[in-house]
């Protein structure tokens, strides 16, 4: 059957808009969830920049779990965290370890600081600037943290009367 | 004439329309007050939940007016030291543009006096005439005497506590309450400024120190800026507000944006249009209508306001709507001092040095300044704060860093005069339009030398003063020269004799449209040097009030 020159333009536009519709709206076929293995790098990253001391650590006061609802609901930064992990465990594998999980903690930290170093811009310094303060951020909101700073908060109801005197020791 | 709705239409409820609303109703008038924004209620500020850091104030709709920039100017190499940057992240802005920040205000019933810190300042009387001083901005039409008697009228209706020994701002009587104690943290900078041959006086503030007018005193928890859940900070809301509404003759309406002013055929304002929350028009009529949308809005509002009376928008005959535009003028520096100081305990400005807020006591620079201690204004009184900006680093280093330095943060602001200049203005944005298809305003802005010369003055000042207070290191910086960030906003329709030069008279009445009244900071005709301008919005108002009631029972209007 001859094809007219009506409907090839008809099969040609619809396919461009097809095609453009499909990378518009790429971030909505992607997985919603991060995969366990993911999960996994993600929690030995929180571990890391806020581990267990005398005080609890990002994994004792449900860093990861906040991390991990917001990458539910927020295309993007699951895609960072996505690309991140990839790239934490690239650098792993570097260091000859199977993951970043299996790393110890200087190991880690070498990671770390090699991507908060590299160029403005690289998704690997994005991805831990971006971690960083988020994971400081549910941390230092969670009233479990606050005790071993002297931090006697919330602000009110009852105000910090004593504010001309020097603080208390901290516990 | 036709019967008015109101006696008087007063259109935005913050220091300017608040206080116009006491001002009239104490003389008999009715009046109903139109609010852009939201009617908050204290119970709703969130200090008391463990969450309480990581919102600033309430979020609610129609809680911002929208705004847009103009072209940025382009920043200068050799001025790095003004640079804004953090240890954490280097450079803030690192394009090579002045960066557009934030305008910040509040639409509320209350206005920006809902998340502001309370101080309570009295205008340098040398600093309302810079244009026969200095040949620069514009003289005020009134005397500092003149203002007097209305300063001590906010002043009791607000709740200021503040010190006595003010040699500079002449006082007919004492403030009302006694002075807060300083904190102890602040009490290291008084020690730095000692040092250095300068004075930090207690800071005078509408936070309460003792019980008054049926308003808890304060509790000292250093965060005014997320609301006052007491009533103990003289917010409009619970002051001015609360006793207009007393009388009976004051009506509120809240979430109820004015779109125009329509001008009549001889000199009066005939209506004042607005939309209600749900979208509904509406028209009301007053006798006098009052202006009080700050020094952005209320320009918009006046140049978008365009009819056949009015063909180049209400009030702008002379051209001189949004012109004068002048901005906040600061400079933060903070750092962690080597004691554990307590520094999130508080008043948030407890202090201040007045030092340099004369216009000519910075060397070489028109335009004064001043300094005060400022942890709670840069936002470090909260855990998540200190661990993002203060503490670097990550792991067991940065928790041992944050039991080290949890509450040792000093952070000294500088607040100084900022001069008027021609790429300084508001305008309608020609091609953003809000809701209600109304241009939105367009911020024009541009630092000038004196500005800049002011702000290296600012800046060295407050490292100094740091340095000498026994802090480590200075860990974070800002500034205006390169972020425009302004809470105080002044000039855009600038009171003066003559309807050639200016928008009002000293009464603040138009002076072409003779029942309109503008009444918040566009009217200034100059900043100050460094004051907040609550007070003096508020005490502008009470007269006029006090002038409208007068020509009401003369019959003028």
């Amino acid at each position: 059957m001859p094809v007219s020159r009506r409907d090839f333009l008809r099969v040609a536009v619809g396919g461009g808009l097809l095609a453009v519709s499909a990378y518009l709206f790429r971030d909505l076929f992607r997985p919603t969830r991060l995969s366990l293995s993911e999960e996994r790098t993600l929690e030995a990253l929180l571990d890391t920049l806020i581990p267990e001391d005398v005080t609890p650590g990002a994994l004792q006061l449900g860093v990861p779990e906040q991390v991990k609802s917001k990458a539910a609901t927020d295309n993007r930064y699951r895609l960072l965290i996505k690309k991140g992990c990839t790239w934490l465990n690239s650098m792993a594998r570097e260091l000859n370890a199977e993951g970043f999980v299996y790393l110890k903690e200087e190991g880690r930290d070498a990671i770390i600081d090699k991507a908060l170093k590299s160029g403005y811009g690289s998704m690997q310094r994005i991805f831990l600037y971006t971690m960083r303060a988020d994971t400081l951020h549910y941390y230092y909101s969670h009233r479990g943290s606050w005790a071993s700073l002297g931090y006697n908060g919330p602000p009110q109801p009852y105000g910090f009367p004593d504010y001309y005197q020097a603080p208390a020791l901290r516990g | 004439m036709a019967q008015a709705d109101f006696d008087v239409v007063i259109i935005g409820s913050g220091a300017g329309g608040g206080a116009s609303a006491w001002g009239l109703t104490r003389h008999g008038l009715k009046v109903i007050v139109l609010e852009a924004g939201p009617a908050y209620s204290p119970s709703e500020y969130n200090l008391t939940r463990d969450t309480w850091e990581q919102s600033a104030f309430p979020d609610r709709a129609r809680h911002k007016g929208n705004y847009s920039f103009g072209p940025m100017q382009r920043l200068r190499p050799q001025l790095k030291g003004l640079r804004s940057w953090s240890h954490i992240d280097g450079f803030t802005n690192n394009t090579d543009y002045r960066a557009s920040g934030t305008y910040h205000h509040m639409r509320g019933v209350g206005g920006s006096t809902l998340i502001f810190s309370a101080e309570a300042h009295r205008l340098h009387p040398d600093s309302m005439k810079m244009r026969s001083r200095f040949g620069v901005a514009g003289d005020w039409p009134l005397t500092y005497s003149e203002l007097e008697p209305y300063y001590c009228i906010v002043e009791r209706i607000i709740g200021v506590a503040g010190p006595s020994g003010d040699t500079v701002r002449y006082r007919s009587e004492p403030y009302p309450l006694p002075p807060h104690r300083i904190s102890y943290a602040s009490t290291k900078i008084r020690e730095g400024c000692l040092k250095l041959g300068l004075n930090l006086a207690i800071n005078p503030v509408a936070i309460l120190s003792r019980p008054y007018d049926g308003r808890p005193e304060c509790n000292y928890c250093a965060n005014c800026y997320r609301g006052c859940p007491r009533t103990d900070k003289g917010s409009v809301d619970v002051t001015f507000i609360r006793k207009a509404l007393e009388t009976g003759r004051c009506v509120v309406k809240d979430e109820c944006r004015v779109t125009a002013l329509l001008a009549g055929p001889s000199d009066r304002i005939a209506k004042v249009e607005y939309m209600d929350a749900v979208g509904r028009n509406h028209a009301l009529s007053g006798r006098v209508i009052i202006v009080s949308c700050g020094a952005i809005e209320t320009p918009r509002l006046l140049l978008t306001s365009k009819n056949n009376n009015a063909p180049d928008g209400v009030a702008n005959e002379s051209g001189n709507v949004g012109k004068h535009f002048m901005e906040t003028i600061y400079w933060f520096s903070s750092a962690i001092h080597t004691e554990s100081l307590g520094s999130h305990r508080g008043i948030p400005v407890d202090s201040i040095c007045w030092d340099f807020n004369g216009a000519d006591s910075i060397p070489g620079v028109i335009g004064g300044c001043r300094f005060s201690s400022a942890v709670a204004e840069a936002d470090l009184t909260g855990p998540i704060n200190y661990a993002k900006r203060a503490a670097t680093g990550w792991g067991k280093s940065h928790k041992e860093a944050m039991r080290r330095i949890f509450g040792n943060v000093l952070t000294i602001v500088a607040m100084g005069e900022s001069l008027p200049n021609k790429k300084s203005y508001i305008e309608p944005d020609p091609l953003i339009k809000d809701g209600a298809g109304i241009p939105i305003a367009r911020i024009n802005t541009f630092i000038e030398d004196m500005d800049i010369r002011r702000l290296e003055f600012m800046s060295k000042t407050s490292r100094e003063i740091l340095l000498s207070s026994g802090v480590q290191k200075i860990f974070e910086e800002s500034g205006a020269y390169d972020t425009f960030n302004s809470s105080h906003v002044f000039g855009t329709c600038r009171m003066g004799s003559s309807p050639e030069d200016s928008v009002v008279d000293s009464y603040l009445r138009s002076h072409r449209w003779r029942n309109l009244f503008v009444v918040d900071a566009s009217v200034f005709p100059s900043s100050g040097g460094g004051e907040s301008p609550s007070l003096t919005i508020e005490a502008l108002a009470i007269r006029t009030a006090d002038y409208i009631a007068s020509l009401a029972n003369k019959g003028e209007i």
